[in-house]
């Protein structure tokens, strides 16, 4: 019977929850970037002086996010190898990608995160998933929050669903792709737009399956990438094909610009990069066409207001009031708290300076030792010796012998 | 008249010195190779010890020194480097001299009781060891010290005790007091020998406690932990170097017990088989450590060989004796040279002495598994040979 | 004339600065109204026309209790222009002093004598850095240790998180620091550490971070000059940082910070102004050739005669921009100094077409000179660059080398050379990767100039720590005594290890740094170290395995594995019989015979169903 009541409720709920358009306007398709932070991660995984574009590459990106208003402690910037200061260059601290020298992409104020021998599989992972010991400083992790876009930016050698790191080490696309879905669960991007200039680069991307990622890559499977030009003075290659032209569009952005990612991919035709280049929007909500650039490239500050309720100040200005009395409401107010404080401190009388609080001395690693060592043959070990000879000695007048013949089997 | 086995000795002894007076570098040169000297055995390092000890720098501290406390003491009293040398002859002279005494114990072996001692005499594996000062003739006197006591006189105590200083410097060799065991009559006797070993390594082991000061026991870490751990990756002649460098990090303490208990696992399982042929699992077992332990040396595997000629009833029935010798030849012949090319000309690869390392692993270990087809074959036939007869396993 | 000039210039600053103008504050007036910041800069001429610049840098912090817990929430910091980074990380780390080095180059102590500054703000080639921590053990200290590295590793942008126990020495007399320290907690005892990273770049994201540090962070002040690109253009650089806590013994006993940062660079100066116009170094055309007239000279011959001995060189052009202006909020101004042979050099300040001299070619900048803002330039003058001003004799010249072939051993070599009238003490520092095994009993002293030499003459006492695989470094520590006019040569033997597999690095054959040693000469009465200076780092080349095997080899040595094992275990376990038998027994049991009963078996049953 109470069953027979309760259906006919259950199917009128049924029946009206397609309609409730409380949950509508969230699942509308979003056009304009919400987030509130953006951060670049830009990885240059190749070694040796022959992978100069590599570096080159990374930098001229780093340069870019940095002219439209990045700030050094939301880049982090992963450099395999030393090219600035590497005793082949010819311009020592000058980085450049063409051959006319115009743009020296070092500068005065480059901060490298990881150089050398940290740009490995395990530090990329670790950067993307924060699970780091707690010495890790905090200008070398990945803080991205919710609210943040993330541009990641990866150059070097790289094959079929592979890419390589210092001629040495393999990433897999599915380790991307699955950092990626830990960064998704752990609510750590609002959107990622993942770049790959590499040979094969597509496959990089082919394996993701988080929401809100948007890939580009230089070339299609069985494709190389290829560089621009060398130049005769470095002596090695420059700059790499794709990256170059991405340049070529985003030295026209700055901070207001209103063109979108459709018009950078746009910009990619086979004649100039010589390569296929593909665009992954599966898994991306909004439309390349409704994505500006400087949502990924540029330092946007959207705010989200604080819609809860106001601080009341109505402890701080009645707290005259207090002076005198040990009642202390509870209140989490802390200016209060250090007010009080305070004023313990004053009325109190143990403001004493003159003990002394530190010790000066000039000794120092007391406790570690000498690594010195006498030949000390105590009581103990001559009477173990003694001890062992009597023994022997007195098992071999005892006796307790036997004679065994052994034959062997023979002709 | 000089009996026959001090006439050994001697020429033993001789040969040796006169080794070591006519090349005098040939000591350090064969320090330097990967198949004398090994860095738990190389005299190197030994030298390394009797330094530190003379310095008051504590020995086992990590760092070089791999061998047991009691020897560095033992040879930090001689300071000159003769008597060094003349001990190192005499050991072998010992050993040379206690292989005849055990031929004459044999009274149905048709050998002539020189002989073996002769050919350990003349053995270029063994006294190219000798020459190079490698700690092994310690252990490889011990060894025979304890089958010579067990067989000419039939002192248990003392072959007992023997085992064990053999297992107190180097730790492998006390393996061999299971088929020390399979050599005694009763089980009482067995019960006595085990405890009587045991007892022994116990003081071997507190005298080095409270020769280093009673500080630590921290030369057991740098001893035995060392060779049971593997913890000194250095290319040799074995099957251990080259796997442990290779093999992934998360593996290795698993790999590093499964070859422990590789060594371990065939001594009882000889011992039992071959119970009617006790002195025959000594040997076998000798052989099968020298085999699979993690620093062997060519010393070892000439000691190994040194025993064999107390088996020529056997050679009738070997299957394939000139494959085995051929195999070890072509070892000992390109693994000097393969190493050279690796190491010092940098123009060839690990690889080339890793294959001959494996190939010297397969020519001992063909020589076990013939040796062990013709003693089966022998007890087969009842010690009445017959080489005609087809037969085969199932 | 130009004198009289520059005289009358000298004049009317004097009484410019004597008349003090009430209404703009004048740099070193008033102290409380300005900050503590110093910062100088050195030029010295060099011989071979090159010059030596030392900047230096002096900051203080503000006094702070160090009873008071900076986490108690009523607990204030207060900074003026010290750092803002660094005080939370000497709170959270308990450290009461840090060293870093970065160095790069090779200082030529033969043409150029003694390093700067007493060798002290120099350190080996790549990073090094060394500290003082409190702690309650050697555990927790090596912890302190480790958190401060991987800090300074993210603000330096250098990849000091490499420190860990393997490169990590506790030194026993070197890097002892000049005063005593204060140690905040009775209970606990202060520890030395010291680690040095010989293969680590030095670039100028290093540089990046440092100047940000200094209040002035490179717009205005000396620290506009400093550019990495001609910084690392050197022939020897070194970037040098300390920091100190200072406490005070009388009064209020508080304690506060001192930082002192230093840069140095020696460069070649034809070779940095000629950059300027050709960035290339691409051959002269002959026009431009310096040909000697007094050998055969034509349109096919040159000889070219050396650097010229004059020049007129300005700062400005040194490193292609003027000072911008002096500090703007110190309370002593910024300084330069040339240290120069009076007879031969000049050394000018120019700003705003004025040009300056002072008597001891010390030069303050105050800014009311400064007024139309086009910056401050020096020049240095000289016709004769070959004379300088004496550079201070080395005591003691040390060089280290690797000996032997082959990849397997080796030996090290040091050569100490006494040039003095008096026999030089030292204490030499050697901390060596786990992977060199040392034979200290290998140690020789030899001497080229005195024939009988006994080794407890030179070396009066020895320190050795064993290295620990993966542990611990080797740690020598020698006190030595280098007799008058003599050569030693000091020589010891390793063997070299074999690593891991994953332990090479991506460039396995480029080989393995191995630390400078340290050497610290002491002055022969106080003891007190004198002077510091390094060797050169070594580069080790260790044999490789084949890095492309590890799967073949664990299959073959399996396989070999399995082989033996499994003949002899047949062997053990079958019996024998004859070839007959065999096959009598076979033949009822072998798997022939079953497949055989099998089919007897169907075709039985199926006849019974058709029956």
């Amino acid at each position: 019977m109470l069953i027979a009541m309760r259906l006919p409720l259950l199917l009128l709920y049924l029946l009206v929850l397609p309609f409730s358009g409380a949950n509508n306007t969230d699942e509308a398709h979003e056009t304009i970037a919400t987030n509130t932070n953006n951060w670049a991660v830009l990885v240059s995984t190749s070694r040796f002086w022959f992978n100069y574009r590599h570096m080159a590459n990374v930098l001229s990106m780093y340069r870019t996010v940095k002219r439209l208003g990045i700030p050094d402690s939301q880049i982090i910037l992963m450099l395999s190898d030393d090219v600035a200061c590497n005793s082949r260059n010819l311009f020592p601290g000058s980085v450049f990608n063409n051959k006319d020298h115009a743009i020296d992409l070092y500068g005065d104020s480059v901060e490298v995160d990881y150089r050398g021998y940290e740009v490995t599989v395990e530090n990329f992972i670790r950067l993307l998933t924060d699970r780091w010991t707690e010495d890790h400083p905090k200008s070398k992790r990945l803080l991205t929050d919710e609210n943040s876009n993330i541009f990641i930016y990866m150059t070097g050698h790289g094959g079929d669903d592979f890419l390589k790191f210092q001629d040495a080490e393999e990433i897999a696309s599915e380790d991307i792709a699955d950092a990626f879905q830990q960064m998704y669960e752990k609510k750590r991007y609002k959107e990622i737009f993942f770049m790959v200039d590499t040979c094969q680069a597509n496959t990089m991307y082919s394996k993701f399956y988080s929401p809100n990622i948007l890939a580009v890559g230089s070339s299609e499977m069985d494709e190389s990438s290829y560089s621009h030009h060398s130049d005769v003075e470095i002596g090695v290659a420059v700059i790499d094909r794709f990256t170059y032209y991405c340049l070529d569009f985003l030295e026209n952005i700055d901070k207001n610009s209103t063109l979108t990612l459709q018009d950078l991919f746009d910009s990619f035709t086979f004649e100039r990069i010589h390569s296929h280049v593909g665009v992954r929007t599966d898994l991306f909500q909004r439309d390349p066409s409704e994505v500006l650039i400087t949502d990924f490239f540029a330092n946007v500050q959207n705010v989200i207001p604080d819609d809860s309720k106001p601080l009341s100040l109505s402890h701080y200005h009645h707290y005259k009031d207090y002076i005198g009395t040990a009642q202390y409401e509870q209140n989490n107010n802390v200016l209060d708290l250090a007010l009080e404080k305070n004023h313990e401190n004053f009325s109190s009388s143990k403001f004493d300076r003159l003990t002394k609080r530190f010790k000066s001395t000039n000794e120092l690693n007391v406790d570690i030792g000498s690594n010195e060592y006498s030949l000390a043959f105590s009581k103990q070990s001559v009477t173990l010796g003694l001890m062992f000879v009597v023994m022997i000695v007195l098992f071999i007048l005892s006796g307790n012998t036997t004679k065994a013949n052994y034959n062997l089997y023979n002709n | 008249m000089v009996s026959t086995e001090f006439k050994v000795a001697l020429g033993c002894i001789a040969t040796r010195l006169a080794v070591m007076c006519l090349f005098p570098s040939l000591q350090q040169q064969l320090d330097k190779s990967v198949e004398f000297s090994t860095p738990v055995t190389s005299f190197r390092s030994l030298q390394e010890g009797i330094y530190l000890l003379r310095n008051n720098i504590q020995v086992y501290n990590h760092g070089v020194v791999h061998h047991p406390p009691i020897l560095v003491l033992f040879l930090s009293l001689f300071d000159s480097d003769k008597l060094i040398s003349i001990i190192y002859a005499s050991l072998d002279g010992l050993i040379a001299y206690q292989l005849t005494k055990m031929t004459k114990v044999f009274k149905n072996l048709k050998v002539q009781s020189w002989l073996p001692g002769l050919l350990y005499a003349v053995n270029p594996l063994v006294l190219l060891s000798c020459v190079s000062r490698s700690s092994i003739i310690f252990t490889n006197f011990a060894i025979s010290s304890s089958l010579y006591c067990i067989l000419t006189e039939g002192n248990v105590i003392l072959s007992s005790v023997m085992i064990s200083v053999a297992g107190y410097l180097s730790f492998y060799p006390l393996l061999l007091l299971i088929p020390l065991l399979g050599m005694l009559k009763s089980w009482r006797q067995r019960m006595f020998s085990v405890i009587v070993s045991i007892l022994s390594l116990l003081i071997l082991l507190l005298f080095s406690y409270n020769m280093l000061g009673g500080e630590s026991w921290s030369f057991l870490t740098q001893v035995y932990g060392s060779i049971i751990s593997f913890q000194k990756v250095f290319p040799n002649l074995g099957l251990w170097w080259y796997f442990f460098i290779e093999m992934f990090d998360t593996f290795i303490p698993f790999f590093k017990a499964v070859f422990n208990i590789f060594i371990a696992a065939f001594i009882t399982p000889f011992t039992l088989r071959y119970h009617k042929q006790p002195f025959y699992a000594f040997i076998l077992c000798i052989g099968w450590i020298v085999l699979t332990k993690p620093y062997p040396s060519l010393g070892d595997a000439g000691f190994f060989f040194s025993f064999l000629p107390f088996f020529t009833p056997l050679f009738g029935y070997l299957r394939y004796p000139i494959i085995s010798a051929l195999l070890f030849l072509h070892a000992i012949v390109l693994a000097p040279i393969f190493y050279h090319l690796w190491v010092v000309l940098g123009s060839g690869n690990s690889n080339f002495f890793y294959a001959i390392s494996l190939v010297y692993a397969l020519a001992l270990a063909s020589i076990l598994v013939d040796l062990n087809w013709a003693m089966l074959r022998i007890e087969y036939d009842n010690g009445v040979p017959n080489f005609k007869l087809k037969v085969t396993q199932i | 004339m130009i004198g009289s000039l520059a005289y009358c210039i000298l004049g009317t600053l004097l009484v410019g600065a004597v008349a003090q103008d009430t209404t703009v504050p004048q740099i070193g007036v008033d102290d409380s109204l300005w900050y503590p910041y110093d910062e100088t800069l050195l030029l010295k001429p060099l011989p071979n026309n090159d010059l030596l610049l030392s900047f230096t840098f002096q900051l203080q912090s503000e006094p702070f209790d160090p009873a008071v817990s900076s986490h108690s929430f009523d607990a204030y910091e207060y900074y003026t222009t010290f750092p803002r980074a660094i005080p939370p990380l000497l709170d959270s780390t308990a450290t009461r002093q840090f060293h870093l080095r970065f160095t790069r180059g090779f200082w030529d102590a033969l043409s150029w004598g003694q390093l700067p500054h007493g060798g002290k703000q120099a350190g080996a080639s790549g990073v090094e850095l060394w500290s003082l921590v409190q702690a309650a053990d050697q555990e927790q200290a090596f912890q302190n240790w480790k958190k401060l590295a991987n800090s300074l590793s993210g603000l330096f942008c250098s990849s000091l998180n490499f420190v860990d126990k393997s490169r990590t020495t506790f030194p026993r007399r070197s890097y002892a620091s000049a005063s005593a320290s204060p140690l905040f907690n009775d209970t606990e005892n202060l520890y030395l550490m010291r680690a040095s990273l010989p293969n680590e770049p030095i670039c100028t994201e290093n540089l990046t971070p440092f100047i940000k540090l200094l209040p002035t962070r490179g717009h205005s002040g000396l620290t506009s000059l400093l550019d990495g690109h001609k910084l690392f253009d050197s022939l020897w650089n070194s970037i040098s940082l300390d920091i100190t806590t200072v406490c005070t013994e009388n009064g209020d006993s508080l304690c506060h910070y001192e930082m002192e940062a230093h840069v140095d660079m020696a460069t070649h100066v034809p070779s940095a102004l000629a950059r300027n116009e050709r960035p290339i170094p691409k051959p002269l055309d002959g026009n431009s050739l310096r040909c000697d007239m007094d050998k055969p000279f034509d349109s096919y011959q040159c000889f070219p005669l050396p650097d010229p001995s004059e020049t007129h060189l300005k700062l400005s052009q040194l490193f292609s921009k003027p000072i911008k202006n002096g500090n703007l909020f110190a309370n002593r101004p910024t300084k330069i100094c040339a240290d120069v042979d009076r007879s031969t050099w000049t050394a000018h300040l120019s700003v705003d077409d004025t040009i300056y001299s002072t008597h001891d070619n010390c030069f303050e900048l105050s800014n009311d000179q400064n007024e139309s803002g086009s910056g401050y330039d020096f020049i240095l003058e000289s016709s004769d660059t070959t004379q300088v001003s004496p550079v201070d004799p080395v005591p003691i010249h040390v060089g280290r080398s690797l000996t032997g072939n082959g990849q397997d051993r080796g030996g090290i070599r040091t050569a100490f050379h006494n040039d003095n009238d008096t026999p030089v003490k030292l204490i030499y520092f050697e901390s060596l990767p786990w992977f060199v095994r040392v034979y200290l009993s290998s140690l020789q002293i030899t001497s080229t100039t005195s024939s009988h030499l006994h080794e407890d003459d030179i070396i009066t006492d020895k320190y050795y720590l064993q290295a620990a695989d993966r542990q611990r470094p080797a740690h020598l520590e020698f006190t030595m005594l280098i007799p008058a006019h003599s050569d030693i040569v000091m020589t010891y033997q390793f063997d070299k290890a074999l690593l891991q597999f994953a332990e090479y690095p991506p460039d396995a054959n480029h080989g393995f740094e191995i630390d400078a040693a340290v050497i610290t000469v002491l002055s022969p009465e106080s003891e007190e170290p004198v002077y510091e200076t390094r060797t050169s780092t070594l580069l080790l080349s260790l044999s490789t395995p084949d890095f492309s095997m590890p799967y073949n080899v664990i299959i073959l040595t399996s396989t070999i594995m399995g082989l033996i094992f499994g003949m002899l275990y047949n062997l053990m376990v079958k019996r024998i019989v004859t070839v007959d038998e065999a096959d009598k027994i076979m033949l009822n049991s072998g798997l022939k015979y079953k497949l055989l009963k099998l089919k007897e078996k169907l075709l039985k049953t199926k006849q019974t169903k058709i029956d």
